[in-house]
């Protein structure tokens, strides 16, 4: 299990700060479950997060960003305050602001946040709750979650995937 | 018969689908049910309202379905794919293409499990063809835009097309058990709008 909430009575700031420094670290300074790490249980902390490895369990950074980078594989229910999805998922993912979804991502459950954005030209299949209302938000995070303007304009479309081919003709009326 | 035809992509003004947009109220949680498969441009609409949309790409599975042999595998699978959602009761269903390519028991069947999960002022939009008598051999994709305010659906289609069963509005209701057409628009491309309510 990999926890960070540094919440514990007896841990200092200096601690924290000392565990935070030998952290794995992205090239931008990012908290990383690096390619070849596969954890499993409940993560939390409070700080940024790119998932490259495989994380199995439940992720929860509700007042952080979360980033299950393109060769990351996540298989729990994610909970952060920002929630970027590049590679694949099998889970639930709560945003307390925003979820964004980029076209390599592959997901297997509901998104549930006040705004929701798919990089322009993608598809989906699934469920997307974009309510800030919602009980699931505030069951995961409290009272209400203001809805941010729109994200920021994604990434230009790259060419559609295609739709499987039929094998039966429809009949005539 | 299947004839091959250049890649199209053809857009057509769809007022009704305007008229649905138009009538969300301010603070309203819209429920959305698309049989399509859900795209970036769909979300954009809705984003300023408090939304859940079910994707249920529901042409990605007609292949399964129409080769199971007996209606009772394939009420059971549609049964099962809805189960799979764990829908709540939807404001409006989008259903751009889809019935074109459904023989009547199976249209019942979508209709049979479609009822118990519409709210009671709920509004089913489709999009038929009508006046071609060819049509994509595939469902096509849509996505939505507003141009100078006005509701618009371009699609991307297949690059074959196959006969149309062109359905009539009559021949709808008749198979659509349950629904009732509200109404219904010919559109500049051929393809019919509808609005169907419960019956």
């Amino acid at each position: 299990m990999f926890n960070k909430s540094g919440s514990s009575d007896h841990q200092s700031a200096h601690d924290t700060a000392s565990e935070r420094s030998r952290a794995p670290r992205s090239p931008q300074g990012v908290a990383m479950v690096g390619a070849s790490i596969h954890m499993d249980g409940r993560l939390s902390g409070e700080e940024d997060l790119l998932v490259e490895g495989k994380v199995t369990g439940t992720i929860e950074l509700k007042k952080n960003t979360v980033t299950v980078g393109s060769k990351g594989h996540v298989m729990a229910d994610i909970y952060g305050k920002n929630v970027v999805l590049e590679g694949k998922v099998e889970g639930n993912v709560y945003g307390a602001e925003s979820v964004v979804v980029r076209r390599s991502a592959h997901i297997t459950g509901r998104l549930v946040a006040p705004a929701v954005s798919l990089e322009q030209g993608g598809y989906f299949s699934g469920t997307i709750d974009m309510d800030s209302e919602t009980e699931d938000l505030k069951k995961s995070f409290g009272q209400p979650q203001a809805a941010p303007k729109a994200a920021p304009a994604p990434k230009p479309a790259e060419a559609a995937e295609t739709v499987a081919p039929l094998l039966k003709q429809p009949n005539k009326s | 018969m299947i004839k091959t035809a250049t890649p199209a992509v053809r857009g057509v003004q769809t007022p009704l689908l305007g008229r649905l947009f138009d009538a969300i109220k301010e603070d309203q949680r819209l429920v959305v049910v698309d049989f399509g498969t859900g795209s970036s441009a769909i979300l954009e609409a809705l984003q300023t309202h408090r939304v859940r949309l079910d994707a249920m790409a529901m042409a990605e599975q007609l292949p399964g379905w129409t080769v199971l042999e007996t209606q009772e595998e394939r009420a059971d699978a549609l049964a099962n794919y809805f189960k799979g959602f764990q829908l709540e009761s939807a404001d409006w269903v989008l259903c751009w293409g889809l019935l074109n390519y459904l023989d009547a028991p199976l249209m019942g069947q979508l209709a049979q499990q479609l009822l118990p999960h519409l709210k009671p002022q709920a509004r089913i939009h489709a999009l038929i063809e009508y006046s071609s008598s060819t049509m994509p051999a595939t469902p096509a994709r849509y996505q939505l835009s507003f141009e100078e305010g006005k509701a618009h659906l371009s699609m991307e289609s297949s690059s074959t097309t196959i006969a149309s069963p062109r359905y009539t509005p009559k021949r709808l209701e008749g198979m659509l058990t349950g629904l009732k057409t509200e109404n219904t628009i010919l559109l500049s491309n051929g393809m019919q709008e509808y609005i169907f309510s419960r019956a």
